[in-house]
């Protein structure tokens, strides 16, 4: 394969929906790999939350303290800082101090999020960025979902960065002491760090990326993000059919019915 | 590309929370140098010390078979070490 895409995915709490994101997540990476993109992701935890998430997601998690491998890298670190966890993610995903094939890019996202493979079959040359405009929230409840368009020069949070604009930062590009804004804090830096930086939109549809919200667990509401709303749908799961295997829908409309 | 500031391990000495620290409290950053300069002029922050941060401080474990592939691909250490899009970048 001549590309390679790894995955940065801090996780602290909600274990059972953060299971099921990385189980659709490890989907992507197979869809990827039939498409010449050998993707893979690293999990950044501290002990506990390591620990339980290998408990309901097996051996997708490695466990760092008794050196276990599994599918995804796992880096044990405290949960003080949420963007220290994705500077040590994006390290152990680029730096060639730590990882012998370093990643060709590298996708920082949420642990609560799905993402169409399709959206990553097309990655960023040069000074470039990818960003993604277009996306949907689902409702703490399981029961509404959007069509949103979050309207900054980065789109959502999820971006595609080649390791070369990392690098620039000591593959840690965002701001080690912050506890949000994390995305928007590691384009600043590389805005600010690479000359000529370009960040582009390679939208292809609402349901492109997915954020599952849970009640009293997110920076971010769903009455919160309610500013990039432009539709409502009341089925998620009907919404979501087509795009995404039908065994991770099942097993998140599971999740929301408990 | 232009050069990054070094790590800090910080105070906040000020009665004042300083980018969300509490007063009393140390945090590691890699503030800018200006920016530094000022908030220890005016006694917000006091440098406890200059560190080299990162993984070296976490444990971590790779995906398994990532590294053992590499010799399957057959990547030159080189190759490793700067691919081609990192060369055009830096050109």
């Amino acid at each position: 394969m001549s590309r390679t895409l790894w995955f940065v995915v801090p996780v602290h709490g909600r274990i059972e929906l953060a299971a099921i994101c990385l189980r659709q997540l490890a989907r992507t990476c197979d869809e990827l790999a039939e498409h010449e993109i050998e993707a893979s992701a690293v999990i950044v935890a501290d002990r506990t939350n390591l620990r339980d998430l290998r408990r309901q997601a097996g051996n997708l998690i490695g466990i760092p303290a008794t050196g276990r491998p599994g599918r995804f890298a796992a880096i044990e670190r405290r949960n003080d800082f949420l963007s220290m966890r994705f500077n040590d993610g994006i390290q152990l995903a680029c730096d060639p101090r730590f990882n012998s094939r370093p990643a060709d890019f590298v996708v920082p996202c949420g642990s609560d999020d799905w993402i169409d493979y399709r959206i990553l079959l097309e990655l960023p040359q040069n000074r470039t960025v990818f960003g993604f405009k277009r996306m949907s929230f689902v409702r703490e409840d399981g029961k509404q979902i959007t069509r949103s368009f979050v309207n900054y020069r980065g789109g959502c949070g999820i971006r595609i960065y080649p390791r070369a604009l990392v690098k620039a930062l000591g593959y840690r590009p965002a701001d080690e002491d912050r506890r949000r804004g994390c995305d928007t804090s590691i384009l600043f830096n590389v805005t600010r760090a690479v000359p000529e930086l370009q960040v582009e939109h390679r939208d292809l549809h609402d349901r492109q990326i997915v954020d599952w919200k849970t009640a009293g667990a997110n920076v971010n509401s769903y009455r919160g993000v309610s500013i990039h709303t432009r539709e409502v749908q009341d089925d998620p799961f009907a919404e979501l059919a087509g795009v995404f295997p039908e065994r991770s829908i099942a097993e998140m409309r599971a999740h929301y019915r408990r | 590309m232009i050069a990054t500031p070094a790590y800090g391990r910080y105070r906040v000495t000020s009665d004042r929370a300083f980018r969300d620290h509490d007063p009393g409290s140390e945090f590691v950053a890699r503030l800018d140098t200006a920016h530094e300069r000022r908030a220890v002029r005016r006694r917000a922050i006091e440098l406890l010390e200059r560190i080299d941060f990162g993984l070296e401080s976490a444990l971590y474990v790779m995906p398994k078979g990532w590294e053992d592939s590499a010799e399957t691909l057959g990547r030159s250490d080189e190759d490793r070490r700067l691919s081609s899009l990192e060369r055009r970048v830096e050109a």
